[in-house]
């Protein structure tokens, strides 16, 4: 088994991490999950089906439960680094819980990483434009519609 | 959603759109989830599961994993103290020991350094199986008897015979929960002997019973613990990796994870019952209904577990939200080999709404009448009895649900120039807005609330006030629906204070009711508001003896203690003196009855609830693709704690039935699952979202506090019948199946839709309730119940 360990180097939320005997085949959300303890980015599919996973690589969202660990060159930002430091919401944040319907928020992180990414690319943004941009990104319990608000409303400012 | 929506974090009380405590920290990914709960030094566990829908276990060799280096335990069902459980019928093995049953069901686990190491254990392990025969036809199964339950009964004369009589056979699929927070948690030994269990359940207390008696260990050795739960729609009843770590803690000493992949979930969990229902309606020319004859039939999978309420529950609820005299109704819960069954939101009553709508679809067209017309002259309403015999002594305004429901604007007509993404079919369809069918219809239904027929339905909560602030401890699940928010609103109300916090859920505390049959606001919120009014009684018998007010002239508004006419005196932070003031109350609901047999006056189910939806929908007939355009639904709330929540758990119920309506299938090949991926499985994605306009109707529920009524499970009920009218209108097809998929909305769909009445078996070799005289010690579910004396319950 020896020979299926490796050792890699991570830049994550803007810190280098060494990662030492992790199996080759990890992926990038198993390693920030189990061997960072970043357990903001979720884990639900495991097939890039739902966005749960969304991080950013180089401020772009990939889904992290199918990108390998050691194949990942540039800097990951995972929610735990998005997020302000002193505890508050970024517009985008709190524009998405001011529309009304939070439920279970296991989506939630995904939802804010992939929105941040394409609130950059979408100024005002429309609902279609929305709801094109955002359908890789599944939520179970809520109808989206609060999620299609809030990211227009983040996107308007 | 409209700006009145917007939650607010500093909003108090009932009626307000106070933001739920946990947002900020589910928003910022700080809010931990059961897969992510972690103990120093931990193991990893695995569950190796069967290949083959019914197979005898000829031999198990579990050595070749024991002997891997990382290894720390490996064990089989003869491992397990008392190898059954089942949250109500405890016939489930934990781990399987003579035969497996269906595939995914467990047979081994392992205990590992790490995940990979315990999946490669999983593979060393040697299992030979006599691949058997898998009954896989719930027909099949209902002609040899393998029965779990069978009820019967009729309704005032069941001879009668109606001018117009309208029959179908209607079937619905197997539907996968799908929350996105997997299976998983931690647990530990509790360095006494016992285990602490960190996951997600719906129940902690029904938890803490069954792990316990298949640990053969006292109730209070386990601690079931409720993490962080990412969704659960009914699908954290039954346990899943519970007892096997808690055996794999207890065998290792060490603390143990499981984590189920998504495919692992699929597999292993249990799933929402397919069934097949013939009904048929009697109704006069002018379009009364007369008479109802159902025959529903449950699949219930290879173990019994919750699946017998399911069946007293879709038998009831087959009439829908009509008044109608006459009745004979027969259901069948039925065992196959094709996966596990039970709970999902709307348990065993979103089936026999969907038929019983479609039928009365059927009906309309056959009586040339309007499907709303013939809703309105058939409605329910209070003070009419059910077929099962049950009086309707609470609110049921259902002809003002369908006529409200008819009030919404209709959405613009689609423009020749519409986008894909507006268009049936999504973003690169290959629809033409010229090819597009237009149509809107109407549908109603019914849904029982809280646990039925006998099952235990009470609540415990203790509010404790200090320095002007309170704290609620209840040990009712929050599985995303927002039991935490209302809670705190109805403390703030009830005390007239603002600052309000609730603790997690744990099975330390007092007896919580569990998270189903959309029962906690008006449960364990009822206990809350019970144990809040009795604090503040106490409370206010202190401000009077120690500031010489008299009592009855004494209230709390604002945070402060006030005389009734609005002077304030003093806040209710000082007039405490850093004292703790407490109160703890139980609140039950009335006492319900088996749906055979029960004495008149009896009733069956605790309360209903109703909706009606106007649905719009953009259908391409040729290509079978379907838009949702747009839902207006109007829901008998009783009273609205939170009308952004109470909007997003409608909106969020009518998609998942949506989702239900025209996609969700989690099919069965010779026994063999063959969707185990959400690329396979699909569930609505924002392409699919319709627009939803949500209207309440606030008729107040009583015997509950505040006249709150359950509300999360109705909308998954509607969003069936609501989607399927508009598609019976716009195409003109019966649609008796759903998911109404392409092929079969273009109707493909190559095997003609079943006909006729089934019958039942011709020798009946009825399994049902053989393990149920089994009761667990300290299980809630067996536990009696008398139903509170109160002012809500007199």
């Amino acid at each position: 088994m020896d020979d299926e360990r490796i050792n890699l180097s991570l830049r994550v939320n803007g810190a280098t991490h060494r990662i030492e005997d992790a199996w080759y085949f990890e992926t990038l959300l198993s390693v920030l999950r189990y061997r960072l303890a970043l357990t903001g980015t979720k884990q639900a599919c495991e097939t890039g089906s739902c966005g749960a996973c969304t991080v950013l690589l180089d401020g772009r969202p990939i889904n992290s439960c199918i990108a390998l660990a050691a194949d990942v060159d540039g800097d990951v930002t995972t929610i735990e680094g998005y997020s302000p430091a002193d505890g508050s919401l970024t517009p985008l944040q709190e524009a998405l819980l001011a529309a009304g319907d939070v439920q279970c928020g296991y989506c939630l992180p995904g939802m804010v990483l992939a929105g941040s990414a394409f609130i950059e690319e979408h100024p005002n943004a429309t609902e279609d434009e929305v709801r094109e941009g955002m359908c890789g990104n599944l939520c179970r319990c809520t109808a989206y519609l609060s999620m299609i608000e809030g990211i227009r409303e983040a996107s308007a400012r | 959603m409209s700006d009145k929506l917007r939650t607010d974090p500093r909003a108090t009380g009932i009626g307000s759109s106070r933001r739920r405590p946990d947002a900020t920290a589910k928003a910022r990914g700080e809010f931990e989830f059961a897969p992510d709960a972690a103990e120093p030094g931990m193991l990893w566990g695995a569950t190796l599961r069967s290949p083959h829908p019914h197979a005898r276990i000829v031999r198990v060799d579990l050595n070749p994993a024991k002997a891997m280096p990382g290894v720390h335990a490996v064990l089989g069902g003869w491992d397990v103290p008392d190898n059954r459980y089942g949250a109500i019928n405890r016939d489930t093995p934990v781990l399987a020991d003579e035969t497996v049953n269906y595939v995914g069901e467990p047979v081994a686990i392992v205990a590992a350094e790490d995940p990979e190491i315990a999946r490669r254990a999983l593979d060393a392990i040697v299992v030979e199986y006599e691949v058997l025969d898998p009954l896989v036809d719930m027909m099949r199964a209902l002609e040899e008897g393998h029965v779990y339950r069978h009820v019967d009964y009729t309704h005032g004369d069941p001879s009668v015979v109606g001018e117009v009589q309208v029959e179908g056979v209607y079937t619905t699929p197997r539907q996968d929960h799908s929350y996105l927070g997997l299976d998983g948690g931690v647990a530990k030994p509790d360095g006494r002997g016992g285990v602490v269990i960190t996951g997600a359940t719906q129940w902690v207390h029904s938890d803490r019973a069954q792990v316990a008696a298949a640990l053969g260990l006292p109730p209070e050795r386990v601690l079931v613990i409720n993490s962080g739960i990412g969704g659960s729609f009914g699908g954290r009843f039954v346990l899943s990796w519970q007892v096997h770590g808690a055996l794999l803690a207890l065998h290792t000493e060490r603390p143990v994870k499981f984590l189920y992949s998504r495919e692992e979930a699929f597999l292993a969990r249990y799933h929402r019952h397919p069934t097949r229902i013939w009904v048929r309606h009697h109704a006069t020319k002018d379009g009364q209904i007369v008479k109802i004859e159902g025959k529903v039939i449950h699949e219930d999978g290879p173990y019994s577990n919750t699946n017998g309420p399911g069946i007293g529950n879709g038998s009831s609820l087959l009439q829908g939200p009509y008044n109608i005299p006459n009745a004979h109704i027969e259901g069948w819960s039925v065992g196959t080999n094709n996966g596990m069954c039970g709970s999902l939101r709307g348990f065993g009553v979103v089936e026999p709404a969907f038929a019983s709508e479609s039928n009365m679809d059927a009906l309309a067209r056959a009586l040339g009448m309007d499907g709303a017309e013939l809703r309105r002259r058939n409605a329910m309403k209070e003070g009419d009895t059910w077929t099962f015999n049950q009086l309707m002594d609470s609110p049921a305004p259902v002809r003002e649900l369908i006529d409200v429901s008819g009030q919404s604007p209709l959405p613009d007509p689609l423009a020749d120039d519409a986008p894909g993404i507006d268009l049936p079919g999504g973003i690169a369809t290959p629809t033409r807005p010229r090819d597009v069918t237009r149509a809107t219809a109407t549908s109603s239904v019914a849904k029982n609330v809280c646990l039925s027929e006998g099952a235990p339905v009470n609540s415990t909560a203790l509010v404790t006030l200090r320095d002007g602030a309170a704290v609620i401890e209840c040990a009712a699940a929050e599985v995303g629906q927002g039991f935490k928010t209302i809670a705190e609103q109805i403390v703030q109300t009830t005390l007239g204070i603002s600052k309000v916090t609730i603790t997690g859920s744990d099975s330390g505390m007092a007896d919580g009711s569990t998270t189903d049959g959309q029962l906690q606001t008006m449960t364990s919120g009822g206990a809350v508001a019970t144990a809040a009014a009795t604090l503040k009684e106490r409370f206010l018998r202190f401000v009077s003896r120690e500031y010489g007010h008299a009592v009855e002239d004494l209230d709390i508004r604002d945070d402060h203690v006030v005389l009734k006419d609005g002077t304030r005196l003093m806040t209710v932070s000082d007039a405490g003196m850093h004292l703790v003031f407490q109160a703890t109350e139980r609140f039950a609901q009335r006492q319900t009855y088996d749906l055979e047999g029960r004495q008149p006056g009896q009733p069956m189910h605790v309360t209903f609830n109703f909706s009606a939806t106007r649905c719009t929908v953009d259908v391409d007939r040729e290509l079978g693709l379907v838009r949702v355009v747009q839902m207006d639904v109007v829901q008998d709330v009783g009273r609205t704690v939170n009308p952004a929540q109470a909007t997003g758990q409608i909106a969020g119920g009518l998609v998942m039935g949506m989702g239900l309506a025209l996609m969700e299938e989690f099919p069965y090949a010779d026994g063999v699952p063959t969707r185990l991926t959400w690329d396979d499985y699909l569930v609505p994605t924002m392409i699919d979202a319709p627009r939803i306009d949500v209207t309440f109707l606030e008729y107040p529920e009583p015997r509950i506090p505040y006249g709150m009524r359950g509300i999360a499970e109705l909308p998954h009920v509607q969003g069936p019948p609501a989607v399927l009218a508009a598609l019976r209108a716009a195409t003109g097809l019966p649609l008796p199946s759903i998911p109404a998929t392409p092929e079969r909305v273009a109707d493909l769909h190559p095997d003609a839709p079943p006909t006729g009445a089934p019958k039942g078996p011709a020798h009946k070799r009825i399994r049902e309730d053989v393990e149920s005289a089994r009761a667990v010690p300290g299980d809630p579910m067996h536990d009696p119940v008398s139903p509170r004396k109160g002012p809500w319950n007199p």
